[in-house]
């Protein structure tokens, strides 16, 4: 895990983003704040709409970020007056989010903070570059839904959260999660030059789009690009039949640093964490962590 | 009546709105709020202000200046509910402590780039706020409750450093803050009233810088208050900007007018609406403050601006255009009966109906409302009984040039070229012989 580390020190921005609730997404935010060496210039924030202290799904109580003096943090009105830290306030921009508008602050003496953090992709791209002034590196708890309007792809890189909360089935999880990977892995359209050859397509890629794609004839020999993978929901097997007629390429991507599981599902159930880190890293061919270990 | 509502008016007043490079939102929304100017002294003092912007915006030496102030003017953020909640007598919170400090570093820093670039210090003294905000000297625009403010505090937050995690603890700092908090917002209270008057002073540089750099690039004038219509080479700006975009140049034309009907006739395409737009659009620009694209104008200010122009709002009303125009002239009329000093702009009027009933309206209300002393006018191609009106006529083709200068012309005297320029458009020379015919 110290390895991921050493590598975010060397990236401007990095997105963790969680396949599923309880999958160890703020556990994993929370070991790298808490790893990164005391003299890293780091800033942090959320995208999506978790605005809730508890969550909406399961009821549980939504976590907090830890932070450690001289951080810089962006959340909500709301959160920012519910902070468990002393910190000063940098900025209050005018951009609104559903829990009002957005405060930058800087953490004076650590403790707990709830992130809500700008609403679309403009924004944080926005905030992102503002903070420069402060930060080395920026980093994203990233919302993996359709609820949320702004993309983890903003970042330069990422790190993905999995686990028992997303399938409970080892066999099942790490085929999951090796789609997803390979959807973040898309390469980028730029790749691809041949602009006369391209379909894009900005919305949504549901199992109804590549069917219609598909059974396009005049689409034969083209090449499909769309705006990242966040906007895939397409059924594994759709997906793997359409790649076989048509490269897809992104038009946003993040490089992936690392996988973490979680070998702990909400109910209970616990995987066996040294076959599921083995079989995920050989199925993913990135590095593995199970962050209850480290 | 707002700015907010005369844009919609149909002279293009949002065209030019729109096109003010404004910086802050909080500005526009504050000039969207204007009323109208009507005092002739309000609005001189108004261009005398604007002149001195005018004059400072138009030499290159203050460019890199007026940049700088132009980004120190984005930083306005929107302080009505912090506002409120101070006079209101609440605590504020260290968000709302950020934006009021926020707000007195700016009004320093604006303050101080005006009084550089030569224009009257307009900004009230807020370095008692900033000192009150500012407890350790630092003049950074951040906040937080400093430990400046109490030993007590400076010694609980020193043993919260050392132990992060004890919750007791943090209550007591969050205790002494709040007590901190309640007494700063207590001693700001007093200043609720120049904090206010700042950030309405920042919105107005803001505003008059904009409105002086569109005079300045544009060519625009400020006019002279008279009792009087008299505009000298006037153009509309959205025209001329379709004009030049495509390669072709605005013939700019003057208009003269006074306190009674004045019937605008001519050619078909000579421009006569535009023309209407234009002394419109003037007559706002000129009770909003703004640039005036003309060479010269003098205009008289005026209670209120009817613009009674073909749009497309009365369909989604669900009244025909005939009865919505019908409508907006008896509006006219009551308020010309009134004796108010009103400015009253008329495209056509009854073109839709037939021409003899269409003629008899027309001339009927020229009758009626020439003895109200009404500021008048109107668009017409109705050959009216009007003798004691002043007329105007666009002197229209001309070796196959259309000429827009306006010119006096005889009442009843309506030119008949439409059928000339529909046989240059190329329209159909079967019909438009068979049109000839008629005559």
């Amino acid at each position: 895990m110290m390895n991921l580390i050493e590598e975010l020190l060397h990236t401007r921005s990095c997105s963790v983003v969680g396949l599923e609730k309880n999958t160890g997404k703020t556990v994993c935010l929370n070991y790298i704040l808490t790893h990164l060496p005391d003299n890293a210039r780091v800033a942090v924030t959320s995208i999506g709409i978790d605005g809730e202290s508890k969550d909406q799904v399961t009821g549980t109580k939504k976590p907090e970020i830890w932070l450690r003096r001289g951080m810089v943090f962006a959340t909500s009105e709301k959160h920012y007056r519910m902070r468990k830290l002393v910190s000063e306030v940098l900025d209050v921009s005018n951009e609104r989010t559903a829990l009002g508008q957005l405060v930058t602050g800087r953490v004076l003496t650590e403790g707990k903070v709830m992130l809500s953090g700008p609403g679309s992709t403009a924004s944080i791209r926005r905030w992102m570059d503002e903070v420069k002034e402060y930060a080395d590196l920026v980093l994203v708890d990233g919302a993996l839904s359709r609820m949320s309007l702004a993309s983890p792809t903003v970042s330069e890189a990422m790190v993905l959260a999995t686990g028992a909360a997303y399938s409970a089935n080892i066999d099942t999880l790490v085929k999951k999660t090796a789609y997803v990977v390979e959807l973040i892995n898309l390469p980028l359209a730029e790749e691809t030059d041949d602009e006369e050859k391209r379909i894009y397509v900005d919305g949504a890629v549901t199992d109804r789009v590549l069917e219609k794609l598909m059974s396009d004839k005049e689409n034969q020999g083209k090449v499909l690009v769309i705006q990242d993978f966040t906007k895939v929901f397409a059924d594994a097997m759709v997906w793997h039949r359409f790649q076989n007629r048509m490269p897809v390429y992104v038009r946003r991507r993040s490089k992936l640093l690392a996988v973490t599981v979680n070998p702990t599902a909400p109910n209970g159930m616990i995987l066996d964490s040294e076959t599921l880190c083995r079989r995920m890293s050989e199925a993913i061919g990135l590095p593995v962590y199970d962050l209850m270990k480290e | 009546m707002k700015l907010r509502e005369c844009i919609l008016s149909p002279c293009s007043l949002r065209y030019m709105v729109d096109a003010l490079d404004i910086q802050s939102g909080v500005a526009r929304r504050q000039m969207m709020e204007e009323e109208m100017m009507t005092d002739e002294a309000v609005i001189r003092a108004y261009y005398a202000q604007l002149e001195q912007y005018r004059e400072v915006v138009s030499k290159p030496a203050h460019m890199i200046e007026v940049k700088n102030l132009q980004f120190r003017l984005t930083g306005l953020k929107d302080l009505q509910t912090t506002l409120a909640n101070l006079e209101g007598g609440h605590t504020l919170d260290d968000i709302e402590l950020f934006e009021v400090k926020h707000l007195a570093m700016l009004n320093y820093e604006i303050s101080k780039q005006v009084v550089a670039l030569g224009l009257p210090a307009a900004l009230p003294d807020l370095e008692e706020v900033v000192r009150i905000l500012d407890p350790e000297g630092l003049r950074i625009a951040t906040f937080y409750v400093y430990e400046a403010y109490s030993e007590q505090l400076a010694a609980l937050r020193k043993a919260l450093d050392q132990n992060p995690t004890d919750e007791q603890l943090f209550v007591q700092v969050q205790d002494e803050e709040a007590r901190i908090r309640t007494k700063l917002s207590a001693s700001l209270r007093k200043y609720a009233q120049s904090i206010r008057e700042a950030h309405r002073r920042i919105a107005e540089i803001d505003i008059l810088l904009a409105k002086a750099i569109q005079a300045d690039r544009r060519g625009l004038s400020f006019p002279t208050i008279g009792s009087e219509t008299d505009i000298t080479e006037m153009w509309h700006p959205e025209v001329e900007e379709a004009l030049r975009t495509k390669g072709k140049t605005y013939q700019k034309n003057s208009i003269r007018f006074g306190q009674q009907p004045t019937i605008l006739t001519g050619s078909n395409m000579g421009g006569k609406t535009v023309v209407l737009k234009t002394v419109g659009l003037c007559q706002y620009l000129m009770q909003f403050g703004f640039g005036l694209p003309a060479k010269a104008a003098v205009m008289k200010p005026r209670e209120a601006i009817y613009c009674c122009m073909t749009d497309t709002q009365s369909l989604t009303e669900g009244l025909s255009s005939f009865a919505a125009e019908m409508r907006q002239i008896d509006e006219v009329i009551r308020a010309a009966r009134e004796g108010r000093n009103i400015l009253a702009l008329i495209d056509e009027p009854a073109r839709t109906t037939n021409p003899i009933e269409g003629t008899a309206l027309v001339s009927a209300l020229i009758e009626v409302l020439k003895e109200t002393g009404i500021s008048l006018l109107m668009v017409t191609h109705y050959t009216i009984n009007a003798h004691a009106c002043p007329c105007l006529r666009v002197r229209g083709l001309e070796n196959g040039e259309m000429n827009y200068e306006l010119v006096p012309a005889r009442a009843g005297e309506v030119p008949h070229e439409a059928l000339r320029i529909a046989e240059q458009l190329g329209i159909d020379p079967i019909w438009i012989e068979k049109a000839k015919q008629q005559i």
